[in-house]
């Protein structure tokens, strides 16, 4: 009888088990990004004063900026294909310098109301700043940016 | 003698511009594809690679920063960004550079269609290999717009996570570029 029992237990225990592991599965495999827009923000910043930042220390600006929330307020530069949705580049005139932002599906379409000359303000994933090779100029990054205001 | 000299100078820049040949675009579209039938979660796309094509030398070269790679699942980025795959922090970028190697079948210069064969060599994770690719390519006036696609192997660029070993992700992904260059 007590084997039995335990037997029970056992089989109760295993099943429990297997439930929260299936369960931690099923949520790792199906989990997404939040939607930028509604993730706490880790620096408010202007794109001049990013740009800045990024050009004259590149190692500490990466090391701060990377992977972080940034809510950025600059004027569209350009507006550029990207397939079938846009980025939008804020640019340093003078250098040539960039930040390059791609959204999140949620706000292609709003995104591609913006005209250059547009102030906006944009909260997206940094991606870290990079030299480019091919056109001898500085550019940040941005992935599954957020359009808050234009 | 000034006048001829200002109209020699003129006609010289006047063809320099006419002939800008290099066409850019910062906005290529790089997607990886390493999905499996265990696991459909390794794929994302990089809407922000930099691109150049020449008109006149066939010269191809892109760029791509690997961090900006997105992936819809937060801890499948997490991985590929990681130390066993990519390594984002040492390696940041991936790189390619070669050569439209049948340029006179592919005129650049013309509108039209072309099936231009491209080859070249692939940076990625700090190791350097040639590959070869067929791109499609249309002209529109001063526009190209440039679609190809091709495989690699992860060994060949000295990625061997455990992933790759239990069938999670594909030893061998695919690669799509989209650009559209002006």
């Amino acid at each position: 009888m007590a084997i039995k029992k335990r037997l029970k237990f056992l089989l109760l225990g295993l099943l429990a088990l297997a439930l929260i592991g299936g369960g931690i599965v099923w949520y790792v495999f199906t989990e997404k990004f939040e939607d930028t827009s509604l993730v706490d923000t880790d620096f408010t910043i202007s794109a001049d004063s990013l740009l800045n930042e990024f050009v004259h220390n590149p190692d500490q600006a990466n090391k701060k900026y990377t992977e972080k929330i940034l809510r950025v307020k600059g004027m569209v530069y350009e507006m550029e294909p990207a397939g079938a949705e846009v980025n939008v580049k804020i640019a340093d005139t003078l250098t040539g310098n960039y930040l390059i932002f791609s959204f999140q599906d949620q706000d292609a379409e709003a995104a591609k109301k913006l005209k250059e000359g547009d102030e906006a303000i944009i909260k997206a994933s940094c991606s870290g700043g990079v030299h480019s090779e091919i056109l001898d100029l500085y550019y940040i990054s941005f992935k599954r940016a957020a359009l808050i205001k234009h | 003698m000034m006048k001829r000299t200002g109209i020699i100078l003129a006609l010289f820049f006047s063809g320099s511009l006419l002939y800008a040949q290099k066409k850019t675009t910062t906005s290529a579209v790089v997607s990886f594809d390493a999905t499996t039938s265990l696991d459909p979660l390794p794929k994302a796309e990089n809407k922000t690679a930099v691109g150049s094509v020449d008109i006149g030398t066939g010269a191809v070269a892109f760029e791509v920063a690997i961090k900006n790679f997105s992936f819809q699942n937060p801890k499948m980025q997490g991985h590929f960004n990681g130390t066993t795959w990519m390594d984002s922090d040492q390696f940041p970028t991936a790189t390619f550079k070669g050569k439209i190697t049948n340029l006179p079948q592919v005129n650049l210069k013309v509108n039209g269609t072309y099936n231009a064969n491209v080859e070249g060599a692939l940076t990625m994770h700090g190791v350097t290999n040639q590959v070869t690719t067929t791109a499609v390519i249309t002209v529109d006036g001063k526009k190209l717009n440039a679609k190809a696609e091709f495989s690699i192997k992860m060994k060949d660029y000295q990625i061997n996570g455990p992933a790759i070993g239990s069938g999670h992700v594909s030893s061998e992904p695919v690669i799509k570029v989209l650009a559209d260059l002006k």
